[in-house]
């Protein structure tokens, strides 16, 4: 694990969870040091949000422990935890005005009305919630005000923890965009330590100091978004990731047990190809224009099917033009190759 | 749905003449109460409220209507107590048993009252609960809790469980969690469970009667023998105040909930 | 073993454990005691199968046939009525449609005793209705509605129908009407969307109905009772006969007994012939 004190972090250890026969989590452990952006990734059903109720504790897990700042907090309540969650559906309170939903956690704790007004005030300063929105019902704002009002209610009582169960979910894809950096921007300036959790891996990596991708209620790897990026350890966790060209074939240096990997983007296509230590000829099999990049199907001479990742305003692209049925030459640089080294008991294709 | 107003309106016409006759023996009864003699003649001419001025002075009429009251008052608050708890547990947790409990709640509407009234009368004796208020008191709230478990708990499925959550997430104790949140919420259907309780327990008459003694005579106790021996408009008096008195309590309860609901519409921070 | 949940559903189970179960337990004890022969209502101590024999006779086993009819004839008048007001409810526009809930409402903030004596004075041989049926000369002598099986009926459904038309337009206003104009705009008459569309959507809440109706129906008692013929009873009125004017407990479990095992064979058969049906439904229709 990291090598942090114990006292500047979550940690959570040999977590179990599940109902009657079916496990929904399965021994997992890791370690978030204080004030980083750890996201949970994996598919709907894979357990990251049952996890996050755990760390929170709306369940109670089977075995294992969750320390929080050398506090163990595996049997306490969830209203003695100091963490703050924001749910997928934002749970504001329908009858109570944003204030008044913000400040909530500050009267149930009877904090004196001027100082509890006064740190309202400043997080809806902080979340930028304008005069108009603060007297209002929840029912009355837009979603992108209803996922600012879930933020400010969940730091106002400043947790030693933040977690966020798909807070961008309900968002159209600009709003999404938009709000992901200020979540971003939020965390690093309150410097609470969030965890997240999402399906979406571009969400994932583009705020994340860690990643923790899961599936089927195990955790397979966490990492920085670069490392779980470039070097999965797992064939699910490589095409979780993104695109991914895996298969299997006799390099110098690589076994042949275990399969190789690389991004559609690190393929080289064209004159370009013969710079790398292995470059073979090969036919385009079919191209598709996606807007700034086009993906391509490339197959080799030695019957490897490959993606490529091609930038539309690249020079091969322009010059003899790219089309099936193209002869071309695809080269793969021997350090962007990357032998995945565990299994996930998928089969590998050739 | 139909090609000529003309059939719309005569279907309209007949639908209504079949809930016109739905209504028609309790409107005849309340045409009754108002009769001047005691044959039971309808007044045409001679209105009068004689019969209500006989309700109102006779003390054996009183004390069965208050009797009534306080028994349907009470019968109204246990069974909502008891109603809205035992629905918040089985709609939030998962247990053992959950699936014979939904059965059994619902089993009160089931079973007919002359078996029901059979069973607790030896039990009554058993118990020493014969001649009770307080017997009757828990057999109607035990009556009503159908209809108010299927009142409140119709509320507590549109509620998002995760507020409650949340709010204990924000440090709220299950005690605060309660009276802010799941009261504000959901107590215009406890209102609404406890004036349907009234209503039953007010008017239950079949298992009442099996459980009748002096002194619990409740005004369907009192009803019954000149109901079936000696008919006077005094029944359709004491059916007139009744009925009053039930819709009474029920728009009270309704002009409460109402209240309650823009009161928290329009709460300001 | 998280012991709020039981906490919670402690008092309504204490309250239907005690006062529902604890009653139906001692029915079937009750019925197994000796007759008291004028000393109480049941000779304590004793173990006895002769009151459920003595109900196997001809005389016993017409009680329940009747009681079993009467309850088969009250689920048919009540769905039958019913469904077609349902339909009606859901045509109404919204002023109209209020109106009409009031109305059908209505009679169930009163007793049962008050609206059994409308129906009686209403009803009966010197009623208004008879009244107007002399003086238009459409009867010669007064027509005897009330003291019979017709008023007994009669005064169940009237009390049973706002229940299952309350039920059943909650039922057919999930039905989308959008279904229905699109099946017409395919080219179906009004009758075969009836048939096709509205009844087979509108089937679970009809048979919810009609259960009711039944088990309702089987258990009648004030109705019979009040409005129906002293010679012919249903089981509820002889279970309160042998209990009150007898005196004989015993006997009256044994009725009781009776009751509830004709309610759930009943039912039973109900919900077996209900399956049947629809299990041929969707194997093939034509």
């Amino acid at each position: 694990m990291i090598a942090v004190p114990s006292s500047e972090l979550v940690r959570l250890a040999g977590l179990n969870f599940g109902y009657g026969g079916a496990p929904l989590l399965c021994d997992v452990s890791l370690d978030v040091p204080t004030g980083k952006f750890l996201t949970l990734l994996g598919p709907s059903g894979c357990g990251k949000t049952t996890l996050l109720k755990l760390i929170g504790g709306y369940l109670k897990p089977q075995s294992g422990s969750i320390l929080l700042r050398g506090k163990d907090l595996t049997h306490t309540p969830p209203e003695e935890r100091g963490i703050g969650m924001v749910f997928q559906n934002y749970a504001l309170f329908p009858h109570l005005s944003a204030k008044r939903n913000i400040s909530f956690s500050l009267d149930v704790r009877g904090v004196a009305k001027s100082e509890r007004d006064d740190r309202v005030e400043r997080m809806l300063d902080l979340v930028g919630l304008t005069k108009f929105e603060r007297d209002r019902l929840p029912a009355l704002l837009s979603g992108g005000q209803q996922q600012r009002v879930a933020l400010a209610r969940a730091l106002v009582f400043r947790p030693d923890l933040l977690l966020l169960d798909e807070p961008l979910a309900n968002l159209d894809r600009h709003l999404r965009d938009q709000l992901r950096n200020e979540l971003r921007r939020l965390q690093e300036q309150t410097g609470v330590t969030a965890v997240m959790v999402t399906h979406d891996q571009e969400e994932a990596m583009a705020i994340s100091d860690f990643v923790g991708v899961m599936n089927e209620g195990k955790l397979l790897q966490i990492g920085s978004p670069k490392e779980i990026y470039h070097r999965p350890e797992t064939p699910f966790v490589a095409r979780f990731m993104g695109p991914a060209n895996i298969f299997s074939a006799d390099f110098p240096g690589a076994s042949r047990e275990k399969p190789l990997m690389i991004r559609p983007e690190q393929v080289v296509l064209g004159e370009a190809a013969d710079h790398c230590s292995w470059s073979v000829p090969g036919t385009i099999l079919s191209v598709s224009f996606l807007g700034p990049d086009m993906m391509v199907q490339v197959t080799t001479n030695g019957g490897l099917s490959l993606m490529v990742r091609v930038r539309s305003c690249d020079s091969i692209v322009h010059g003899k033009g790219i089309g099936p049925g193209q002869e071309i030459r695809v080269g793969i640089p021997s350090h962007a190759l990357w032998q995945i080294p565990g299994s996930d008991g998928e089969g590998i294709s050739t | 749905m139909t090609p000529y107003p003309i059939f719309r309106t005569l279907r309209i016409v007949a639908g209504f003449f079949v809930v016109g006759c739905l209504v028609a023996p309790l409107l005849y009864a309340v045409w009754l109460s108002f009769s001047p003699d005691s044959f039971l003649t309808p007044p045409e001419r001679d209105w009068s409220v004689r019969w209500y001025k006989v309700f109102a002075t006779d003390t054996r009429w009183s004390m069965a209507l208050s009797r009534s009251l306080t028994v349907g008052l009470a019968c109204a608050v246990l069974s909502v107590l008891a109603g809205a708890m035992f629905a918040y547990g089985m709609e939030r947790f998962r247990f053992r048993g959950k699936g014979i409990l939904g059965i059994l709640v619902l089993l009160p509407m089931c079973i007919p009252p002359a078996v029901l009234g059979m069973g607790l009368l030896p039990l009554f004796y058993l118990v020493g609960l014969w001649g009770s208020l307080l017997g009757l008191v828990l057999v109607h709230a035990m009556m009503c809790l159908p209809v108010v478990y299927l009142i409140v708990r119709s509320k507590l499925r549109q509620m998002n469980p995760d507020l409650e959550m949340a709010a204990r997430g924000l440090g709220a104790k299950p005690s605060q969690v309660t009276m802010r949140i799941l009261i504000p919420l959901w107590g215009s259907a406890l209102v609404v469970g406890a004036a349907a309780a009234f209503a039953v327990s007010f008017n239950e008459s079949m298992v009442t009667l099996f459980l009748a003694t002096p002194t619990t005579e409740t005004l369907p106790a009192m009803i019954w023998p000149q109901l079936r021996y000696s008919p006077s408009p005094l029944v359709a008096v004491a059916s007139v105040v009744s009925v009053i008195l039930a819709l009474g309590v029920a728009i009270g309860f309704g002009g409460i909930v109402k209240l309650v609901d823009a009161k928290s519409g329009t709460k300001k921070g | 073993m998280n012991p709020r949940p039981y906490l919670l559903a402690g008092p309504a189970a204490t309250l239907l454990i005690g006062l529902l179960v604890c009653p139906l337990l001692l029915v079937i004890r009750v019925s197994l005691y000796q007759p008291a022969n004028g000393r109480g209502f049941f000779t304590p101590g004793t173990w006895t199968l002769a009151n459920h024999s003595a109900l196997m006779d001809a005389h016993g086993l017409g009680l329940v046939g009747y009681t079993i009819a009467f309850g088969a004839m009250i689920a048919v008048v009540v769905v039958m009525v019913s469904f077609p007001l349902a339909l009606f409810l859901r045509s109404l526009n919204f002023p109209l449609q209020r109106l009409a809930i009031a109305g059908i409402t209505l009679p169930k903030f009163a007793s049962v005793l008050v609206i059994l004596f409308g129906l009686q004075q209403l009803l009966g041989d010197t009623g208004p209705v008879n009244r107007m049926l002399l003086t238009w000369g459409i009867v010669s002598e007064p027509l005897r509605m009330m003291r019979g099986l017709f008023g007994a009926l009669l005064g169940e459904v009237f009390l049973i129908l706002p229940y299952a038309v309350i039920l059943l337009f909650v039922q057919v206003l999930e039905i989308d009407p959008i279904l229905e104009s699109s099946a017409r705009g395919l080219g179906a008459s009004r009758w075969q969307v009836f048939r096709r569309i509205t009844l087979p959507l509108a089937m679970p809440g009809l048979v919810l109905a009609g259960q009711l109706a039944l088990v309702w129906g089987m258990g009648a008692f004030l109705g019979p009772l009040l409005l129906g013929s002293p010679e012919n009873t249903t089981l509820s009125v002889e279970i309160q006969r042998q209990a009150f004017e007898y005196g004989r407990w015993p006997r009256a479990a044994a009725l009781s007994i009776q009751l509830i095992l004709a309610i759930g064979i009943c039912l039973g058969a109900l919900t077996f012939l209900h399956n049947q049906v629809s299990g041929r439904r969707l194997g093939g229709d034509r």
